[in-house]
């Protein structure tokens, strides 16, 4: 045996010192992969909608019926067997629900869809956080139609119009940013922790009650208020509600800052995470 | 960055790759698992020490254009993880990996992007990502003359969940033999689809093989190495054993090491 080893080229190179702890990866090549990444995203949220909507006005309606339903139940189920007396109750639930309704259902979908995929991603070099950032998306997407559908008729009907509207994008911008680094940590969590999917099930459905989405946040006790503050989805409620209902500026800044000190901690994190477990991610997809 | 660049040094390198992985795992696969470990022992599950498992120690190779390297070695020896580190899936704990920008690799998992897609909109995905750097335009002719080789006809406007394994290898093999790049990874891909299309398809990827700057084949196939390589590395226990030009002798080292017949 020694023989044929000596008479290949043996590869145990002299171990270099000085190029230990060194991973070189090519900066034009990074630059490349940034410059693809949007691309791929755009093509995969495209086709992620064309697939779901099957390309009919139809499948498009059948998407945005399940929120629509849901609504119309709550509002009808508070405002008049509950009758809790609130003026423009409809438009107050309308700035928590829907908020709530896209985190909800990006969590679920974007979850399990590193787990679902996995054959793509050790099949090919595709970036994880394109199959990700498309679901929440796509979601996003449907978000937003649904959201002007019974907004329009809900402002018309109530005569609820006001230019404080025009601060909605800072609300949409903050809470796509807040459900995407959401779902990005959670997926790679469910990776390593297979059940992670149902735990956050059954903690988004403890959350709905927890979060002001059908109460005013003014009802719970002063001593409480706290809570309130840690739990990043009011803050994100706040900031539609203040656009759409209560249409003041005066919180604005406060629930901005709170917001994007979550979504960066959040953010930090995940990096982090990603940076350490890459490997192990792969290795248990 | 054009393959001609390369021409002169070496076109891949790689140096004192070390890559592990973490065991824990498997004793934690659930947050059930990491909930009941933590509350029975808090302080042990804290203070336990992280084992880990090395997958790749101290690879040393390098390429050069126009060569066809085979990696030989035996189930679970490391190979599929140096081809998923040259692709950039993984990071290496340790060392230098230098890959030219065009690298395409293509693993035996691969089928399909989204089986509710047709053929023909899974097949302009999988290009997308496998041709990053194509325009859309060019990107849409690629798919097109795919489309057109993998015969599929009417059934390229259907959803994938419809298609056999077969149909969907045929689409698949179509798609990532369609371009020609600086350094094709190719690892168990020869597979699936029936007789008559596996010999265009050979034909094909043989091809691909003469366009491509440098290629890297991980099979079980001795004899397609010996048509195809000019050089083989064996991984053997996670450390590279030999690396050469002696395809034979390479083979025999293995055979020798294990005692069979075939990679």
């Amino acid at each position: 045996m020694e023989d044929i080893c000596q008479k290949g080229k043996r590869a145990n190179y002299t171990n270099n010192k000085s190029c230990n702890n060194i991973i070189k990866i090519h900066e034009k090549e990074m630059m490349a992969i940034q410059t693809h990444f949007f691309r791929q995203v755009y093509l995969q949220t495209v086709y992620k909608i064309r697939s779901r909507y099957r390309k009919t006005w139809t499948g498009f309606l059948w998407v945005i019926l399940n929120p629509i339903i849901l609504y119309s139940v709550q509002s009808f189920i508070f405002q008049m067997v509950l009758k809790i007396e609130m003026p423009h109750y409809t438009v107050f639930l309308l700035g928590g629900l829907l908020p709530w309704i896209f985190i909800n259902s990006s969590l679920d979908m974007g979850i399990p869809i590193l787990t679902s995929s996995s054959h793509l991603l050790k099949g090919l070099p595709v970036n994880p956080l394109v199959l990700i950032l498309s679901q929440v998306t796509d979601n996003f997407f449907n978000f937003i139609v649904t959201f002007l559908v019974i907004l329009i008729p809900v402002l018309t009907f109530t005569n609820h119009w006001s230019l404080h509207l025009l601060t909605m994008p800072i609300s949409l911008v903050l809470v796509y940013l807040f459900a995407s680094v959401t779902t990005i940590f959670l997926s790679y969590l469910n990776v390593s922790y297979r059940d992670t999917k149902f735990v956050v099930g059954f903690v988004m459905s403890i959350m709905y009650f927890l979060t002001p989405i059908f109460y005013p946040p003014e009802i719970i006790p002063e001593n409480l208020q706290i809570f309130l503050h840690l739990n990043p989805i009011f803050h994100l409620i706040e900031l539609f509600r203040g656009a759409i209902y209560e249409h003041s500026l005066s919180k604005l800044g406060y629930h901005c800052f709170v917001s994007i000190i979550f979504i960066g901690a959040l953010g930090s994190i995940t990096y982090r995470y990603w940076r350490s477990k890459k490997n192990d991610i792969y290795h248990l997809l | 960055m054009t393959s001609t660049t390369y021409s002169d040094r070496a076109l891949v390198e790689v140096k004192n790759l070390h890559v592990s992985y973490e065991q824990d795992h498997y004793q934690k696969a659930s947050l059930r698992d990491l909930f009941i470990k933590t509350v029975k022992s808090p302080v042990q599950s804290f203070l336990a020490k992280r084992s880990s498992q090395i997958v790749l120690d101290d690879i040393c190779f390098s390429l050069k254009k126009g060569d066809r390297l085979g990696i030989i070695g035996r189930n679970g020896a490391g190979k599929t993880t140096l081809c998923r580190c040259l692709a950039h899936m993984l990071t290496p704990q340790h060392g230098e990996i230098n890959v030219p920008e065009k690298t395409r690799a293509i693993f035996s998992h691969a089928n399909c992007v989204d089986p509710f897609l047709t053929g023909r909109e899974n097949a302009l995905l999988l290009g997308n990502y496998l041709y990053p750097w194509l325009k859309f335009k060019e990107l849409e002719e690629v798919i097109e003359e795919a489309c057109h080789f993998s015969g599929l006809g009417e059934a390229l406007e259907t959803p994938i969940y419809t298609y056999s394994l077969g149909m969907q290898t045929r689409l698949f093999l179509s798609v990532v033999t369609s371009v020609p790049c600086d350094l094709l990874i190719l690892d168990e891909v020869y597979d699936g689809a029936d007789e008559h299309f596996k010999a265009l398809a050979k034909e094909r990827i043989t091809q691909l093989i003469e366009r491509s700057g440098a290629v890297i084949l991980v099979s079980h196939n001795s004899e397609l190495f010996k048509k195809v390589c000019n050089k083989v590395i064996l991984i053997e226990d996670h450390k590279l054993i030999y690396e050469g030009s002696d395809i034979d002798h390479a083979l025999a080292l293995y055979r020798s090491f294990h005692g069979r017949k075939g990679p």
